[in-house]
């Protein structure tokens, strides 16, 4: 194993500018955004929104009629949504890696390299397969539990600025705690809805000669615009939809799962929720119910089938450039 | 001395093209063998068959094993530099060490520190930062380190002045050569390697012209500066090539007795690049 090992570490060393300081950088943008909201903008008249989070909400939650659990639960989702602007930043980080991973080493001819060491391609394709769907969402979730001590600590700034007795809704361990779990749970289930497309874009990564980027949607428009010529229909468009939906699903859970965790306190937090700008959809429900979603489970042999693909491509193509 | 490169009948094709027509090749463990020939005579699509890096037809076998198919099995044992090979250019000096530790059983660390130690590559240093010449070092540093059966090495010193040249070759030689191990190399500055090899193989066209141990080359092979009167009984024993110099004709004869050529001039060994000449020049 010490080789897989050296090989993750070797996309790590690679990939350390996307997979680590692009999140940091954001979030460190919107921690400082917020705290200039907050140093700049906090009154009861003023409101701005920057982002998905916005500290001057706080307040919104601080005259809800809740009680201490629904606002405990709210902060959790308050905590929680720093998920989604590093959600974003995975995405774009993900999408590149992927066209770049079976690529670059053949453009740069530095495969020649990797090839004569020791090292299956088998190894070399599943070690980009985990680095993008275990270690760039762990590093993420590691950055978001960060973010999330920062946003408190943003939070007690507010708190102390304008209204001390809100300081201890936000000094909350436990919603920092489930917050943070529920970030890692819905990065996993993001990663299964996602991985047809990791796998697909690997395989095309593995067999382009030239530009992977546009030769990613090529096939893809290709299929639609036949589908829709020869049979008036848009199953492929469909299937693309519910797979993207599913991330949708995975990101939103918490949200609904944390509303059904006190069944009284949902319409309060439903409120509360819609004073902060965000709509839950409670018939979403939860991840067992998405593990149980045929399509999901479809949607893994699409990818691994693609990633079988890629192997064999980078392993038996005629020139190994 | 165990055999431990075996082709029969090796052919590839591109399309119509063929790189390597009917190749037979044998290599014993311990030797250090020269694979020369012109710009696209078969020499990278050679080394890529026995690297299992491209598909091919007829007989080929590494340490036993198909190249092709067991390559995994082969990497273990096979080491190469090709020709376009560069090493990632964002990889740091460390990081590569660490890497090729990582994954080679048989690299040695102290060993490739040692090589480094001679050059000017510091461990913190970027490959995008390092100059062509000290890429190279890198790489021969890295692969030197590995402990090897065989070592392929495709044009090593391109890019390098002759003082590094020098000392690469006098290390390899040294420090590294031993009985249980063997070389291939191919490169275009033949004089620099001749001295070193064991063995040498033409090949042009796909085809091999000639194959032979250097013992034996030395045997075969000689260069007579035909003194005025001889010229014409020189010219009609078919030698292989005549050239010029300095107003005398000098004769390349192949299998003719040594003590029969000193009776028209000065006898003596010829180099390889003019070996070479002489023979593709016959060939084509």
């Amino acid at each position: 194993m010490n080789t897989f090992l050296t090989l993750l570490k070797r996309e790590y060393w690679e990939h350390k500018t996307g997979f680590q300081w692009v999140p940091v950088g954001i979030s460190a943008l919107v921690l400082f955004t917020s705290l200039l909201l907050v140093i700049f903008f906090t009154n009861d008249t003023v409101k701005v929104s920057i982002g998905a989070t916005n500290p001057t909400d706080l307040l919104g939650l601080w005259e809800a009629t809740a009680s201490e659990g629904d606002k405990n639960l709210a902060m959790t989702a308050w905590y929680y949504m720093n998920i989604f602007n590093l959600a974003i930043v995975m995405a774009f980080v993900g999408y590149f890696y992927c066209l770049g991973a079976l690529y670059d080493d053949r453009k740069d001819k530095s495969i020649l390299f990797w090839k004569s060491l020791p090292i299956s391609d088998t190894q070399t394709v599943l070690s980009k397969v985990v680095s993008v769907t275990v270690v760039l969402p762990l590093v993420i979730w590691v950055i978001s539990i960060i973010t999330n001590l920062g946003m408190m600590l943003i939070g007690l700034l507010f708190a102390a600025m304008s209204n001390g007795d809100i300081a201890g809704l936000v000094f909350s361990p436990s919603a920092i705690f489930m917050a943070s779990s529920y970030q890692l749970m819905a990065n996993v289930m993001a990663v299964l809805w996602i991985a047809p497309f990791i796998g697909y874009l690997l395989f095309i990564s593995s067999a382009t000669k030239r530009v992977p980027f546009l030769v990613s949607w090529l096939p893809i428009i290709v299929v639609l615009i036949v589908e829709s010529i020869a049979f008036r229909s848009a199953h492929f468009l469909g299937w693309i939809g519910n797979q993207f939906t599913g991330i949708g699903k995975a990101y939103s859970t918490p949200m609904a799962m944390m509303s059904q965790v006190e069944e009284e306190g949902v319409s309060e937090l439903v409120e509360v929720l819609g004073r902060v700008g965000w709509e839950f959809d409670s018939g979403w429900g939860s991840y067992p119910n998405q593990l149980m979603d045929p399509n999901l489970w479809f949607g893994l042999i699409v990818g691994a089938a693609f990633i079988v693909g890629a192997i064999y491509i980078r392993r038996y193509r005629d020139e190994a450039l | 001395m165990a055999n431990i490169l075996q082709a029969q009948g090796l052919s590839k094709k591109y399309g119509n093209y063929k790189a390597l027509n009917n190749v037979n090749l044998s290599l014993d463990s311990g030797r250090i063998l020269g694979l020369i020939g012109p710009n696209g005579a078969g020499k990278t699509t050679l080394l890529k068959s026995i690297l299992g890096l491209t598909p091919y037809d007829g007989k080929l076998e590494i340490f036993g094993l198909d190249p092709h198919k067991q390559r995994d099995e082969l990497m273990e044992r096979v080491c190469f530099i090709a020709d376009v090979a560069v090493l990632p250019r964002w990889i740091k000096v460390s990081q590569a060490i660490d890497f090729v530790e990582g994954v080679h059983s048989r690299f040695n660390r102290e060993r490739c520190m040692g090589y480094l130690a001679k050059t000017k590559i510091k461990q913190d240093s970027k490959v995008k930062a390092l100059s062509k010449g000290m890429v190279v070092q890198l790489h021969l540093a890295l692969i030197m380190s590995i402990d090897a059966d065989l070592l392929i090495l495709d044009e090593p010193t391109l890019g390098l002045d002759i003082l590094f040249r020098k000392a690469f070759y006098e290390q390899l030689l040294n420090d590294y050569f031993d009985e249980d191990r063997t070389i291939i190399i191919t490169t275009h500055q033949v004089e620099e390697v001749e001295h070193i090899l064991s063995d040498l193989v033409f090949i042009q066209n796909g085809e091999i012209v000639l194959d032979d141990s250097m013992d034996a080359i030395a045997e075969t092979y000689f260069e007579v500066m035909v003194e005025k009167e001889y010229e014409e009984q020189a010219l009609a024993m078919n030698p292989l090539s005549v050239r010029e110099v300095f107003g005398q004709k000098v004769c390349l004869f192949s299998g003719v007795a040594k003590p029969h050529l000193e009776e028209m001039g000065k006898v003596r060994k010829p180099s390889v690049a003019d070996l070479f000449v002489a023979k593709m020049q016959g060939e084509a």
